[in-house]
Protein backbone atom coordinates (compact mmCIF):
# COMPACT_ATOMS: atom_id res chain seq x y z
CA UNK A 1 0.00 0.00 0.00
CA UNK A 2 1.29 3.49 -0.66
CA UNK A 3 0.27 5.07 2.65
CA UNK A 4 -2.61 7.17 1.30
CA UNK A 5 -6.24 6.47 2.21
CA UNK A 6 -7.82 3.98 -0.15
CA UNK A 7 -11.61 4.04 0.05
CA UNK A 8 -13.17 0.65 -0.66
CA UNK A 9 -15.39 0.37 -3.70
CA UNK A 10 -13.47 2.89 -5.78
CA UNK A 11 -11.83 2.00 -9.04
CA UNK A 12 -8.10 1.64 -8.51
CA UNK A 13 -7.47 3.18 -11.90
CA UNK A 14 -9.58 6.22 -11.14
CA UNK A 15 -7.92 6.54 -7.74
CA UNK A 16 -4.33 6.39 -8.95
CA UNK A 17 -5.02 7.41 -12.56
CA UNK A 18 -2.74 4.68 -13.83
CA UNK A 19 -2.66 0.90 -14.16
CA UNK A 20 -2.00 -1.04 -10.96
CA UNK A 21 0.96 -3.41 -10.91
CA UNK A 22 1.25 -5.90 -8.05
CA UNK A 23 4.21 -8.21 -7.51
CA UNK A 24 4.84 -11.23 -5.34
CA UNK A 25 7.97 -13.35 -5.26
CA UNK A 26 8.03 -16.64 -3.37
CA UNK A 27 11.29 -18.27 -2.31
CA UNK A 28 12.26 -21.31 -0.31
CA UNK A 29 14.34 -20.83 2.81
CA UNK A 30 17.17 -23.19 3.88
CA UNK A 31 14.83 -25.33 6.00
CA UNK A 32 12.41 -25.84 3.14
CA UNK A 33 9.75 -23.31 4.00
CA UNK A 34 8.31 -21.10 1.29
CA UNK A 35 8.07 -17.41 2.17
CA UNK A 36 7.24 -14.13 0.45
CA UNK A 37 10.65 -12.73 -0.39
CA UNK A 38 9.34 -9.67 -2.17
CA UNK A 39 5.94 -8.02 -2.25
CA UNK A 40 4.41 -4.94 -3.73
CA UNK A 41 0.66 -4.99 -3.34
CA UNK A 42 -0.90 -1.57 -4.00
CA UNK A 43 -4.60 -0.75 -3.67
CA UNK A 44 -6.92 -2.55 -4.23
CA UNK A 45 -4.90 -5.69 -3.42
CA UNK A 46 -4.57 -6.93 0.13
CA UNK A 47 -2.78 -10.04 1.35
CA UNK A 48 -2.58 -11.72 4.71
CA UNK A 49 0.55 -13.45 5.96
CA UNK A 50 1.20 -16.88 4.41
CA UNK A 51 -0.47 -19.82 6.11
CA UNK A 52 1.04 -23.28 6.52
CA UNK A 53 -1.77 -25.77 6.48
CA UNK A 54 -1.89 -29.33 7.75
CA UNK A 55 -1.71 -32.04 5.05
CA UNK A 56 -0.04 -29.70 2.57
CA UNK A 57 3.46 -30.60 1.36
CA UNK A 58 5.93 -29.53 4.08
CA UNK A 59 6.75 -25.83 3.83
CA UNK A 60 4.02 -25.00 1.30
CA UNK A 61 2.65 -21.47 1.70
CA UNK A 62 -1.01 -20.65 1.23
CA UNK A 63 -1.74 -17.05 0.37
CA UNK A 64 -5.19 -15.47 0.32
CA UNK A 65 -5.50 -12.37 -1.82
CA UNK A 66 -8.35 -9.97 -1.22
CA UNK A 67 -9.65 -6.87 -2.93
CA UNK A 68 -10.38 -3.73 -0.90
CA UNK A 69 -12.50 -2.49 -3.81
CA UNK A 70 -15.11 -5.26 -3.45
CA UNK A 71 -14.39 -6.58 -6.92
CA UNK A 72 -13.59 -5.24 -10.35
CA UNK A 73 -14.96 -1.85 -11.36
CA UNK A 74 -15.05 0.00 -14.64
CA UNK A 75 -11.66 1.51 -15.59
CA UNK A 76 -9.78 -1.03 -13.46
CA UNK A 77 -6.51 -2.16 -15.00
CA UNK A 78 -4.90 -4.62 -12.60
CA UNK A 79 -1.82 -6.68 -13.23
CA UNK A 80 -0.37 -9.24 -10.85
CA UNK A 81 3.02 -10.87 -11.25
CA UNK A 82 3.71 -14.09 -9.31
CA UNK A 83 7.22 -15.46 -9.35
CA UNK A 84 7.59 -18.86 -7.74
CA UNK A 85 11.26 -19.52 -7.18
CA UNK A 86 13.14 -22.80 -7.43
CA UNK A 87 11.74 -25.48 -5.06
CA UNK A 88 9.11 -23.09 -3.65
CA UNK A 89 5.55 -24.35 -3.16
CA UNK A 90 2.58 -21.98 -3.19
CA UNK A 91 -1.19 -22.22 -3.06
CA UNK A 92 -2.55 -18.86 -4.25
CA UNK A 93 -6.26 -18.19 -3.92
CA UNK A 94 -8.85 -15.55 -3.16
CA UNK A 95 -11.03 -15.51 -0.08
CA UNK A 96 -14.24 -14.86 -2.00
CA UNK A 97 -15.50 -14.77 -5.57
CA UNK A 98 -14.60 -11.63 -7.49
CA UNK A 99 -17.59 -9.56 -8.49
CA UNK A 100 -17.29 -7.85 -11.84
CA UNK A 101 -19.56 -4.88 -11.35
CA UNK A 102 -22.00 -3.33 -13.81
CA UNK A 103 -20.31 -0.67 -15.93
CA UNK A 104 -21.66 2.48 -17.45
CA UNK A 105 -18.57 3.16 -19.52
CA UNK A 106 -15.22 1.63 -20.47
CA UNK A 107 -14.23 -1.84 -19.22
CA UNK A 108 -12.13 -3.63 -16.60
CA UNK A 109 -8.93 -5.49 -17.28
CA UNK A 110 -6.99 -7.95 -15.18
CA UNK A 111 -3.80 -9.76 -16.07
CA UNK A 112 -1.90 -12.35 -14.08
CA UNK A 113 1.62 -13.46 -14.95
CA UNK A 114 3.04 -16.59 -13.36
CA UNK A 115 6.69 -17.58 -13.62
CA UNK A 116 7.32 -21.06 -12.26
CA UNK A 117 10.98 -21.88 -11.65
CA UNK A 118 12.57 -25.36 -11.58
CA UNK A 119 11.11 -27.92 -9.17
CA UNK A 120 8.51 -25.45 -7.91
CA UNK A 121 4.83 -26.20 -7.28
CA UNK A 122 2.31 -23.45 -8.02
CA UNK A 123 -1.41 -23.71 -7.39
CA UNK A 124 -3.28 -20.72 -8.81
CA UNK A 125 -6.91 -21.22 -7.83
CA UNK A 126 -8.91 -18.02 -7.38
CA UNK A 127 -12.61 -18.24 -6.62
CA UNK A 128 -14.91 -17.62 -9.61
CA UNK A 129 -15.56 -14.32 -11.31
CA UNK A 130 -19.20 -13.29 -10.96
CA UNK A 131 -20.23 -11.29 -14.00
CA UNK A 132 -22.91 -8.75 -13.18
CA UNK A 133 -25.26 -7.35 -15.84
CA UNK A 134 -23.59 -4.84 -18.19
CA UNK A 135 -20.08 -5.76 -17.06
CA UNK A 136 -17.18 -5.82 -19.51
CA UNK A 137 -14.01 -7.66 -18.61
CA UNK A 138 -10.79 -8.69 -20.29
CA UNK A 139 -9.06 -11.31 -18.15
CA UNK A 140 -5.69 -12.86 -19.01
CA UNK A 141 -3.51 -15.49 -17.40
CA UNK A 142 0.00 -15.99 -18.76
CA UNK A 143 2.06 -18.88 -17.43
CA UNK A 144 5.75 -19.46 -18.02
CA UNK A 145 6.55 -22.88 -16.61
CA UNK A 146 9.96 -24.51 -16.41
CA UNK A 147 9.98 -28.15 -17.58
CA UNK A 148 10.59 -29.43 -14.04
CA UNK A 149 7.97 -27.22 -12.37
CA UNK A 150 4.39 -28.24 -11.59
CA UNK A 151 1.56 -25.78 -12.14
CA UNK A 152 -2.10 -26.22 -11.32
CA UNK A 153 -4.24 -23.34 -12.57
CA UNK A 154 -7.99 -22.99 -12.47
CA UNK A 155 -10.24 -20.20 -13.66
CA UNK A 156 -13.99 -19.99 -13.59
CA UNK A 157 -16.91 -17.64 -14.01
CA UNK A 158 -20.64 -17.47 -13.66
CA UNK A 159 -23.22 -14.82 -14.32
CA UNK A 160 -25.56 -13.34 -11.78
CA UNK A 161 -28.21 -10.68 -11.88
CA UNK A 162 -28.60 -9.26 -8.36
CA UNK A 163 -31.95 -7.72 -9.31
CA UNK A 164 -33.46 -11.13 -9.98
CA UNK A 165 -34.09 -10.22 -13.60
CA UNK A 166 -32.42 -11.86 -16.60
CA UNK A 167 -29.66 -9.30 -17.13
CA UNK A 168 -26.36 -10.41 -18.62
CA UNK A 169 -22.83 -9.07 -18.97
CA UNK A 170 -22.00 -7.05 -22.10
CA UNK A 171 -18.93 -9.09 -22.97
CA UNK A 172 -16.23 -11.18 -21.38
CA UNK A 173 -12.87 -11.91 -22.95
CA UNK A 174 -10.55 -14.52 -21.51
CA UNK A 175 -7.09 -15.67 -22.47
CA UNK A 176 -4.83 -18.34 -21.05
CA UNK A 177 -1.38 -18.70 -22.56
CA UNK A 178 1.14 -21.28 -21.41
CA UNK A 179 4.74 -21.34 -22.51
CA UNK A 180 8.22 -22.48 -21.55
CA UNK A 181 10.70 -19.89 -20.24
CA UNK A 182 12.40 -19.78 -23.66
CA UNK A 183 9.14 -18.73 -25.27
CA UNK A 184 7.96 -22.05 -26.76
CA UNK A 185 4.16 -21.93 -26.69
CA UNK A 186 2.42 -24.97 -25.23
CA UNK A 187 -1.25 -24.03 -25.17
CA UNK A 188 -3.52 -21.07 -25.70
CA UNK A 189 -7.17 -20.75 -24.80
CA UNK A 190 -8.80 -17.57 -26.02
CA UNK A 191 -12.50 -16.80 -26.10
CA UNK A 192 -14.70 -13.76 -26.33
CA UNK A 193 -18.38 -14.01 -25.56
CA UNK A 194 -21.20 -11.58 -25.35
CA UNK A 195 -23.90 -11.87 -22.75
CA UNK A 196 -26.48 -12.19 -25.49
CA UNK A 197 -24.67 -15.18 -26.98
CA UNK A 198 -24.42 -16.76 -23.55
CA UNK A 199 -28.15 -16.22 -22.99
CA UNK A 200 -29.02 -18.07 -26.20
CA UNK A 201 -27.78 -21.28 -24.51
CA UNK A 202 -27.08 -23.05 -27.77
CA UNK A 203 -26.17 -26.73 -27.77
CA UNK A 204 -22.44 -27.01 -28.43
CA UNK A 205 -21.82 -23.53 -27.00
CA UNK A 206 -22.84 -23.30 -23.33
CA UNK A 207 -26.02 -25.36 -23.59
CA UNK A 208 -28.20 -25.07 -20.50
CA UNK A 209 -25.33 -24.01 -18.28
CA UNK A 210 -24.57 -20.64 -16.70
CA UNK A 211 -21.20 -21.32 -15.10
CA UNK A 212 -17.89 -22.46 -16.56
CA UNK A 213 -14.55 -23.60 -15.27
CA UNK A 214 -11.21 -24.44 -16.85
CA UNK A 215 -8.47 -26.36 -15.11
CA UNK A 216 -4.97 -27.05 -16.34
CA UNK A 217 -2.22 -29.14 -14.82
CA UNK A 218 1.34 -28.94 -16.11
CA UNK A 219 3.44 -31.59 -14.53
CA UNK A 220 5.30 -33.36 -17.29
CA UNK A 221 4.39 -36.31 -19.43
CA UNK A 222 4.84 -38.91 -16.70
CA UNK A 223 1.71 -37.70 -14.88
CA UNK A 224 -0.48 -37.16 -17.91
CA UNK A 225 -2.18 -40.56 -18.22
CA UNK A 226 -2.75 -40.97 -14.50
CA UNK A 227 -4.10 -37.42 -14.22
CA UNK A 228 -6.53 -37.94 -17.10
CA UNK A 229 -7.70 -41.18 -15.50
CA UNK A 230 -8.19 -39.52 -12.11
CA UNK A 231 -10.15 -36.60 -13.56
CA UNK A 232 -12.35 -38.94 -15.59
CA UNK A 233 -13.07 -40.98 -12.49
CA UNK A 234 -13.91 -37.91 -10.41
CA UNK A 235 -15.68 -35.67 -12.93
CA UNK A 236 -16.49 -37.65 -16.06
CA UNK A 237 -19.60 -39.33 -14.71
CA UNK A 238 -20.71 -36.42 -12.54
CA UNK A 239 -24.36 -35.49 -12.84
CA UNK A 240 -23.68 -32.07 -11.28
CA UNK A 241 -21.45 -30.77 -14.08
CA UNK A 242 -20.70 -31.47 -17.73
CA UNK A 243 -16.96 -32.05 -17.86
CA UNK A 244 -14.25 -33.36 -20.14
CA UNK A 245 -10.53 -33.93 -19.82
CA UNK A 246 -7.80 -34.35 -22.41
CA UNK A 247 -4.04 -34.23 -22.93
CA UNK A 248 -2.45 -30.98 -24.03
CA UNK A 249 -0.16 -30.79 -27.05
CA UNK A 250 2.89 -33.05 -26.78
CA UNK A 251 1.33 -34.45 -23.59
CA UNK A 252 2.89 -31.63 -21.57
CA UNK A 253 -0.12 -31.46 -19.30
CA UNK A 254 -3.81 -32.02 -18.81
CA UNK A 255 -6.70 -29.80 -19.71
CA UNK A 256 -10.19 -29.89 -18.19
CA UNK A 257 -13.20 -27.86 -19.17
CA UNK A 258 -16.46 -27.99 -17.27
CA UNK A 259 -19.89 -26.41 -17.43
CA UNK A 260 -22.14 -26.17 -14.40
CA UNK A 261 -25.76 -25.18 -13.72
CA UNK A 262 -24.83 -22.96 -10.74
CA UNK A 263 -22.00 -21.65 -8.64
CA UNK A 264 -22.25 -24.40 -6.05
CA UNK A 265 -21.75 -27.18 -8.59
CA UNK A 266 -18.96 -25.19 -10.23
CA UNK A 267 -17.10 -24.72 -6.96
CA UNK A 268 -17.55 -28.38 -6.03
CA UNK A 269 -16.13 -29.56 -9.37
CA UNK A 270 -13.17 -27.17 -9.25
CA UNK A 271 -12.35 -28.37 -5.73
CA UNK A 272 -12.64 -31.99 -6.83
CA UNK A 273 -10.20 -31.36 -9.69
CA UNK A 274 -7.76 -29.62 -7.37
CA UNK A 275 -7.84 -32.42 -4.78
CA UNK A 276 -7.32 -35.07 -7.49
CA UNK A 277 -4.37 -33.17 -8.98
CA UNK A 278 -2.76 -32.51 -5.58
CA UNK A 279 -3.07 -36.15 -4.56
CA UNK A 280 -1.42 -37.34 -7.73
CA UNK A 281 1.40 -34.81 -7.65
CA UNK A 282 2.24 -34.99 -3.95
CA UNK A 283 0.54 -38.11 -2.59
CA UNK A 284 -1.23 -35.90 -0.06
CA UNK A 285 -4.92 -35.09 0.15
CA UNK A 286 -5.26 -31.38 0.96
CA UNK A 287 -7.33 -29.89 3.73
CA UNK A 288 -10.22 -27.89 2.24
CA UNK A 289 -9.56 -24.15 2.49
CA UNK A 290 -11.80 -22.13 4.78
CA UNK A 291 -13.62 -19.43 2.85
CA UNK B 1 -15.76 -16.52 -68.61
CA UNK B 2 -13.31 -15.93 -65.76
CA UNK B 3 -16.26 -15.54 -63.39
CA UNK B 4 -17.76 -18.79 -64.60
CA UNK B 5 -14.44 -20.58 -64.15
CA UNK B 6 -14.19 -19.28 -60.58
CA UNK B 7 -17.77 -20.38 -59.89
CA UNK B 8 -17.05 -23.85 -61.25
CA UNK B 9 -13.89 -24.06 -59.12
CA UNK B 10 -15.89 -23.05 -56.04
CA UNK B 11 -18.54 -25.67 -56.83
CA UNK B 12 -15.88 -28.35 -57.23
CA UNK B 13 -14.07 -27.57 -53.98
CA UNK B 14 -17.21 -26.97 -51.92
CA UNK B 15 -18.85 -30.18 -53.11
CA UNK B 16 -19.07 -33.05 -50.63
CA UNK B 17 -18.09 -35.24 -53.63
CA UNK B 18 -14.57 -33.77 -53.32
CA UNK B 19 -12.59 -36.48 -51.46
CA UNK B 20 -11.41 -34.31 -48.58
CA UNK B 21 -12.18 -36.81 -45.83
CA UNK B 22 -14.25 -34.34 -43.81
CA UNK B 23 -17.09 -36.86 -43.48
CA UNK B 24 -15.05 -38.71 -40.86
CA UNK B 25 -15.36 -35.93 -38.27
CA UNK B 26 -18.25 -34.77 -36.08
CA UNK B 27 -16.39 -32.17 -33.94
CA UNK B 28 -18.34 -33.16 -30.83
CA UNK B 29 -21.76 -33.51 -32.43
CA UNK B 30 -21.75 -37.32 -32.23
CA UNK B 31 -21.36 -37.16 -28.44
CA UNK B 32 -23.87 -34.34 -28.03
CA UNK B 33 -26.44 -36.40 -29.93
CA UNK B 34 -25.59 -39.57 -28.00
CA UNK B 35 -25.93 -37.72 -24.68
CA UNK B 36 -29.22 -36.08 -25.65
CA UNK B 37 -28.03 -32.47 -25.75
CA UNK B 38 -28.92 -32.36 -29.47
CA UNK B 39 -32.12 -34.25 -30.13
CA UNK B 40 -34.06 -32.54 -32.92
CA UNK B 41 -33.64 -30.76 -36.24
CA UNK B 42 -34.12 -27.47 -34.36
CA UNK B 43 -31.25 -28.40 -32.06
CA UNK B 44 -29.03 -29.23 -35.05
CA UNK B 45 -29.94 -25.87 -36.58
CA UNK B 46 -29.01 -24.08 -33.36
CA UNK B 47 -25.81 -26.09 -32.98
CA UNK B 48 -24.62 -25.34 -36.53
CA UNK B 49 -25.38 -21.64 -36.16
CA UNK B 50 -23.49 -21.58 -32.86
CA UNK B 51 -20.43 -23.25 -34.42
CA UNK B 52 -20.46 -20.82 -37.32
CA UNK B 53 -20.73 -17.79 -35.06
CA UNK B 54 -18.53 -18.86 -32.16
CA UNK B 55 -15.86 -20.89 -33.90
CA UNK B 56 -15.79 -20.57 -37.67
CA UNK B 57 -16.09 -16.77 -37.89
CA UNK B 58 -13.70 -16.05 -35.04
CA UNK B 59 -11.04 -18.71 -35.54
CA UNK B 60 -11.24 -20.76 -38.76
CA UNK B 61 -11.95 -17.85 -41.05
CA UNK B 62 -9.07 -15.66 -39.74
CA UNK B 63 -6.69 -18.65 -40.07
CA UNK B 64 -7.88 -19.46 -43.58
CA UNK B 65 -7.56 -15.86 -44.73
CA UNK B 66 -4.08 -15.56 -43.19
CA UNK B 67 -2.75 -18.58 -45.08
CA UNK B 68 -4.66 -17.66 -48.25
CA UNK B 69 -2.92 -14.28 -48.24
CA UNK B 70 0.45 -15.86 -47.41
CA UNK B 71 0.32 -17.64 -50.80
CA UNK B 72 3.80 -19.02 -51.52
CA UNK B 73 5.34 -17.94 -48.20
CA UNK B 74 5.20 -21.39 -46.63
CA UNK B 75 7.01 -20.28 -43.45
CA UNK B 76 4.16 -17.87 -42.82
CA UNK B 77 1.59 -20.59 -43.54
CA UNK B 78 3.37 -22.88 -41.07
CA UNK B 79 3.42 -20.12 -38.46
CA UNK B 80 -0.37 -19.75 -38.63
CA UNK B 81 -0.78 -23.53 -38.75
CA UNK B 82 1.24 -24.05 -35.55
CA UNK B 83 -0.64 -21.28 -33.72
CA UNK B 84 -3.93 -22.88 -34.75
CA UNK B 85 -2.71 -26.22 -33.41
CA UNK B 86 -1.81 -24.59 -30.09
CA UNK B 87 -5.34 -23.20 -29.84
CA UNK B 88 -6.78 -26.73 -30.11
CA UNK B 89 -6.69 -27.83 -26.49
CA UNK B 90 -8.37 -31.22 -26.61
CA UNK B 91 -6.68 -34.17 -28.27
CA UNK B 92 -9.48 -35.12 -30.66
CA UNK B 93 -9.96 -31.54 -31.75
CA UNK B 94 -6.24 -31.15 -32.41
CA UNK B 95 -5.80 -34.52 -34.10
CA UNK B 96 -9.05 -34.15 -36.04
CA UNK B 97 -7.85 -30.83 -37.46
CA UNK B 98 -4.53 -32.40 -38.42
CA UNK B 99 -6.10 -35.48 -40.04
CA UNK B 100 -8.68 -33.46 -41.97
CA UNK B 101 -6.00 -31.00 -43.11
CA UNK B 102 -3.66 -33.84 -44.06
CA UNK B 103 -6.34 -35.56 -46.14
CA UNK B 104 -7.11 -32.34 -48.01
CA UNK B 105 -3.42 -31.77 -48.58
CA UNK B 106 -2.95 -35.28 -49.97
CA UNK B 107 -5.72 -34.83 -52.54
CA UNK B 108 -4.40 -31.45 -53.64
CA UNK B 109 -0.88 -32.81 -53.88
CA UNK B 110 -2.19 -35.56 -56.12
CA UNK B 111 -3.87 -33.06 -58.46
CA UNK B 112 -0.79 -30.80 -58.41
CA UNK B 113 -2.29 -27.79 -56.69
CA UNK B 114 0.53 -25.24 -56.35
CA UNK B 115 2.40 -25.48 -53.02
CA UNK B 116 0.33 -28.46 -51.81
CA UNK B 117 3.12 -30.98 -52.35
CA UNK B 118 5.77 -28.76 -50.78
CA UNK B 119 3.61 -28.12 -47.73
CA UNK B 120 2.68 -31.80 -47.42
CA UNK B 121 6.41 -32.54 -47.23
CA UNK B 122 6.72 -30.10 -44.32
CA UNK B 123 3.83 -31.75 -42.53
CA UNK B 124 5.29 -35.21 -43.08
CA UNK B 125 8.63 -33.96 -41.75
CA UNK B 126 6.91 -32.79 -38.57
CA UNK B 127 7.66 -29.14 -39.29
CA UNK B 128 3.96 -28.17 -39.42
CA UNK B 129 0.82 -29.83 -38.06
CA UNK B 130 -1.36 -29.33 -41.17
CA UNK B 131 -4.47 -28.01 -39.45
CA UNK B 132 -7.54 -27.97 -41.70
CA UNK B 133 -8.26 -24.22 -41.82
CA UNK B 134 -4.60 -23.41 -42.52
CA UNK B 135 -4.48 -25.97 -45.34
CA UNK B 136 -7.78 -24.76 -46.80
CA UNK B 137 -6.39 -21.24 -47.19
CA UNK B 138 -3.23 -22.53 -48.85
CA UNK B 139 -4.84 -24.89 -51.35
CA UNK B 140 -7.81 -22.72 -52.23
CA UNK B 141 -5.45 -19.85 -52.97
CA UNK B 142 -3.57 -22.34 -55.15
CA UNK B 143 -6.67 -23.24 -57.18
CA UNK B 144 -7.59 -19.55 -57.39
CA UNK B 145 -11.14 -19.63 -56.08
CA UNK B 146 -10.96 -16.07 -54.72
CA UNK B 147 -10.64 -15.14 -51.05
CA UNK B 148 -14.31 -14.49 -50.38
CA UNK B 149 -15.32 -17.63 -52.22
CA UNK B 150 -12.77 -19.59 -50.16
CA UNK B 151 -14.41 -18.30 -46.97
CA UNK B 152 -17.87 -19.16 -48.30
CA UNK B 153 -16.73 -22.67 -49.26
CA UNK B 154 -15.23 -23.15 -45.79
CA UNK B 155 -18.45 -22.09 -44.06
CA UNK B 156 -20.51 -24.25 -46.40
CA UNK B 157 -18.29 -27.27 -45.75
CA UNK B 158 -18.72 -26.75 -41.99
CA UNK B 159 -22.51 -26.78 -42.43
CA UNK B 160 -22.68 -29.78 -44.77
CA UNK B 161 -20.31 -31.67 -42.48
CA UNK B 162 -22.55 -31.18 -39.45
CA UNK B 163 -25.86 -31.95 -41.17
CA UNK B 164 -24.15 -34.99 -42.71
CA UNK B 165 -23.30 -36.21 -39.21
CA UNK B 166 -26.90 -35.70 -38.07
CA UNK B 167 -28.23 -37.60 -41.11
CA UNK B 168 -25.85 -40.51 -40.66
CA UNK B 169 -26.75 -40.78 -37.00
CA UNK B 170 -30.42 -40.95 -37.98
CA UNK B 171 -31.43 -37.73 -36.23
CA UNK B 172 -32.61 -35.74 -39.24
CA UNK B 173 -33.79 -36.42 -42.79
CA UNK B 174 -32.16 -35.19 -45.99
CA UNK B 175 -35.01 -32.68 -46.36
CA UNK B 176 -34.46 -31.33 -42.84
CA UNK B 177 -30.75 -31.05 -43.67
CA UNK B 178 -31.53 -28.94 -46.73
CA UNK B 179 -33.79 -26.70 -44.62
CA UNK B 180 -30.94 -26.19 -42.17
CA UNK B 181 -28.49 -25.39 -44.97
CA UNK B 182 -30.95 -22.88 -46.41
CA UNK B 183 -31.39 -21.36 -42.95
CA UNK B 184 -27.62 -20.98 -42.58
CA UNK B 185 -27.28 -18.98 -45.79
CA UNK B 186 -28.24 -15.58 -44.29
CA UNK B 187 -26.12 -16.37 -41.22
CA UNK B 188 -23.08 -17.02 -43.40
CA UNK B 189 -23.78 -13.94 -45.54
CA UNK B 190 -23.91 -11.79 -42.41
CA UNK B 191 -20.67 -13.27 -41.07
CA UNK B 192 -18.94 -12.81 -44.44
CA UNK B 193 -19.95 -9.15 -44.39
CA UNK B 194 -18.23 -8.60 -41.05
CA UNK B 195 -14.56 -7.54 -40.90
CA UNK B 196 -12.07 -10.39 -40.74
CA UNK B 197 -10.28 -10.62 -37.39
CA UNK B 198 -6.48 -10.53 -37.49
CA UNK B 199 -5.36 -14.10 -36.85
CA UNK B 200 -3.57 -13.17 -33.60
CA UNK B 201 -6.98 -12.13 -32.26
CA UNK B 202 -8.51 -15.51 -33.15
CA UNK B 203 -10.71 -17.04 -30.48
CA UNK B 204 -13.34 -19.74 -30.11
CA UNK B 205 -16.18 -20.22 -27.67
CA UNK B 206 -17.80 -23.64 -27.87
CA UNK B 207 -17.16 -25.24 -24.47
CA UNK B 208 -19.93 -27.84 -24.76
CA UNK B 209 -18.59 -29.09 -28.10
CA UNK B 210 -15.03 -29.11 -26.67
CA UNK B 211 -16.17 -31.14 -23.67
CA UNK B 212 -18.10 -33.47 -25.98
CA UNK B 213 -14.92 -34.10 -27.99
CA UNK B 214 -13.02 -34.87 -24.77
CA UNK B 215 -15.73 -37.31 -23.69
CA UNK B 216 -15.71 -38.88 -27.15
CA UNK B 217 -12.15 -40.10 -26.46
CA UNK B 218 -13.58 -42.86 -24.24
CA UNK B 219 -16.85 -43.41 -26.05
CA UNK B 220 -17.52 -47.09 -26.68
CA UNK B 221 -19.57 -46.60 -29.86
CA UNK B 222 -17.97 -44.26 -32.37
CA UNK B 223 -18.90 -43.64 -35.97
CA UNK B 224 -16.71 -40.53 -36.25
CA UNK B 225 -13.12 -39.65 -35.35
CA UNK B 226 -14.12 -36.91 -32.91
Amino acid sequence: MNGTPTPGGQSARSYFDQPVRAELVFSRDPVGRTYVSRQYMPYPFHICRPLYIEHDPPGMATLYVQSCAAGLQQHDDLRTSLVVGSDAQVHYTTATPTIVHSMEEDQAKQETWIEAYPESLTEFLPEPLILFPRSRLRSSLYVSAHESSSVIAGESFLLHDYSGADGVFDWFESELKIQRPGGTALARDRFRITGNLFRERRPGVNGEFVAQGSFVVLAGEKFTEAMIGAFRDELGSSTDVYAGVSALRDRCGVWTRLLAPNGLALRGAMTTAWVAARKLLTGLSPTPRRK
Amino acid sequence: MAGEAALLAALQHGDSFFPSGTISFSWGLETLIAEGAVKSAADVHSFVEGQLTSRWATCDRPALVATYRAEDALDEVANVDIKLDILALSREMREGGRRAGGALLDVHSSVNTPQAGAYRDRVRAGQAPGQLAAVQGLVWAGVKVGEEAACAISAHVVCTGFVGVAIRLGLISHIAAQRILTGMRPVICQLLAEPILPFDMASAYMPAAEIAMMRHETSQVRMFAN
